[in-house]
């Protein structure tokens, strides 16, 4: 019926035959490419018509847990079958395609490690299972890349969480694979551990790599990542460079509620600067609204000095995940 | 002769040992097998007690109750129900088998390595266990010759077993309690009941290879001819196997709750 019926849906010079906006061709020499990838759990959408290339650098995949980041991971680590679109490992498909994992590694988010082997152990087995032509070597360079040589002949299961998301890590770059793709490493982490991984992480991007980790902790993705892409309810909601998204981040109308010494004079003193667009009243609680985030955070004390009132408490009332990514989803 | 050694490492077989010996290690690391040896040692005790009464030549029924009942119907489908489902399906619930997966391995290779495991420790615990214990209450008269049939039919009745719930826990995560009701329905009562289901009985090919060893030429109505049951073990052996690797070649990781 449809004369487009044969046309090629992607490939070299192709395009797209069906509806949308997107051409679909693969991008030569792409590391990982997503074109229009959907995968669906029989009528709930986990992932809607994702794409995105892939280059070398740390690339931060950033949503509200439930947002379908674990999904997009295990269809690039071939562990998942879109249910439309391609997902291209250096352009071949990843799905049912062992070859891939020569140039890639894969840290899951669970517990995967058979407790009774050690950390040495465990990274020899990855090494050998690739065939590697000298494994013990390989696993003690891994060990000691990830810091865990001191603890290298303990079993995984004496290991804190932070030692064994470390040895997973190992494991998963043994064979000095360019691809990393990390399912929320920082989860379960103290804030040394998670200072630790992320300087990993950093020098194994300044060697060239293409890390992938997902996270929903906002800050994690600011300081390791240079490129981000948010997922909110498997769709793509923006993606770039992180300085560009955190700007529509904070620029978007913020609510703060306070509690001063005298709020009816504190709203009166606000309500004339010009980050402040709206102030509330009610109940003992004042609440007010900025389109100026910064400038409206320099300006309060200075305001609330020449009032002479005292704050007693500031909160910002939106600053949860789900509200910046749903902000990011209305624009 | 270490030079040999060496090269060896980069082939493709010790993939496969490695696999195996991982394996093996999982199975054999926990509380579960020792669990299961007590349970192979049970029928060489009862055998053991039966022969200091005295009873043992003189009542063959009772050494028929405790081959058959005991061992053939209970301990071999239970060891090989344990390792079958143990050596890969509990391993890609609980997320360890995924290292395994993201390899550069031919999903091929790793059934094989693991099937081969699961099927060794079943073989292993099970066909000695009805050596002994034939052996012990002179099965099938004088020699050695009914205790070498319990334990070749047994062994061949824990390879198809294994292998069949070896696919049914890459088929199903409810392989386990799937596994006990064919044991204990279909086996245990469905298949003695009706004659056209012998051929899908697992105890029925190990029942008839066993007798046909030790009795070689005489039939028992009862059971299947030993040809057919030794075709039929070996298909149901291969169609598992190629179920099994079929299923873990495109073996999809369970939805996240990301």
């Amino acid at each position: 019926m449809s004369p487009n019926v044969d046309a090629p849906l992607w490939g070299p010079g192709s395009v797209h035959a069906g509806r949308g906006p997107a051409p679909r061709v693969l991008t030569p020499g792409a590391a990982v490419e997503l074109l229009g990838v959907s995968r669906w759990y029989g009528n709930v959408v986990a992932v809607n018509d994702i794409s995105f290339v892939l280059g070398s650098g740390v690339t931060g995949l950033l949503g509200p847990n439930g947002a379908g980041k674990s999904t997009i991971l295990h269809m690039i680590a071939g562990l998942l079958r879109p249910s439309d679109g391609v997902v291209a490992i250096r352009g071949g498909s990843s799905w049912r395609n062992p070859a891939i994992y020569r140039d890639l590694g894969l840290v899951p988010e669970r517990e995967s490690v058979h407790s009774f082997l050690t950390g040495f152990q465990f990274a020899q087995l990855n090494a050998r299972l690739q065939r590697l032509p000298d494994p013990d070597a390989a696993a003690r360079r891994a060990i000691a890349t990830v810091g865990l040589t001191d603890a290298a002949d303990r079993a995984v299961g004496t290991y804190s969480k932070g030692m064994r998301q470390r040895v997973k890590i190992a494991g998963a770059l043994v064979h000095d694979p360019s691809i990393l793709l990390l399912d929320e490493p920082f989860n379960g982490m103290d804030p040394r551990q998670r200072l630790q991984m992320m300087e990993l992480l950093g020098r194994m991007a300044d060697e060239g790599r293409v890390i992938l980790f997902s996270s929903h902790i906002l800050e994690e993705v600011e300081r390791l990542a240079q490129n981000v892409l948010v997922i909110v309810s498997g769709r793509l909601a923006a993606s770039g460079d992180f300085r560009e998204i955190r700007r529509l981040m904070t620029d978007r109308p913020h609510t703060f509620t306070m509690r001063s010494s005298d709020d009816r004079r504190l709203a009166a003193a606000l309500v004339g600067h010009p980050s402040v667009f709206g102030v509330q009243l009610d109940q003992g609680r004042l609440s007010v609204r900025t389109s100026d985030y910064a400038g409206f955070a320099r300006a309060l004390p200075g305001l609330a000095r020449a009032g002479g009132v005292s704050i007693l408490e500031l909160r910002p009332t939106d600053e949860d995940l789900e509200s910046v990514f749903g902000y990011l989803v209305q624009r | 002769m270490a030079a040999g050694g060496s090269a060896a490492s980069r082939g493709p077989g010790p993939v496969k040992v490695t696999i195996a010996a991982l394996t093996a290690r999982s199975l054999l690391g926990r509380r579960r097998s020792l669990l299961l040896a007590l349970l192979a040692l049970l029928p060489v005790a009862i055998a053991i007690l039966v022969r200091l009464s005295g009873k043992a030549g003189a009542d063959q029924e009772i050494a028929t109750a405790i081959m058959d009942r005991l061992i053939v119907t209970t301990l071999l489908p239970i060891v090989a129900l344990v390792f079958g489902t143990a050596a890969l399906g509990a391993e890609l619930e609980d997320g360890t088998a995924v290292f395994l997966l993201v390899k550069p391995i031919d999903r091929w290779r790793i059934v094989v390595a693991k099937l081969t495991v699961a099927i060794g420790l079943s073989v292993a615990l099970v066909a000695p266990a009805s050596f002994v214990a034939g052996a012990i209450l002179g099965v099938g008269g004088t020699g050695l010759t009914g205790a070498i049939g319990a334990a070749v039919g047994t062994a061949i009745g824990a390879t198809v077993y294994a292998t069949v719930f070896f696919a049914l826990s890459l088929v199903t995560g409810r392989a386990l309690a799937i596994g006990l009701i064919y044991i204990l329905v279909w086996e245990g009562v469905l298949a003695g009941l009706l004659d056209g289901t012998r051929v899908f009985s697992i105890r029925q090919y190990t029942l008839s290879i066993s007798a046909a060893i030790t009795n070689p030429g005489v039939t028992d109505p009862n059971l299947l001819d030993a040809r057919t049951a030794l075709v039929l073990a070996i298909v149901a052996i291969v169609a598992a196997a190629v179920i099994a690797v079929r299923r873990l070649a495109s073996f999809e990781i369970g939805q996240a709750d990301d």
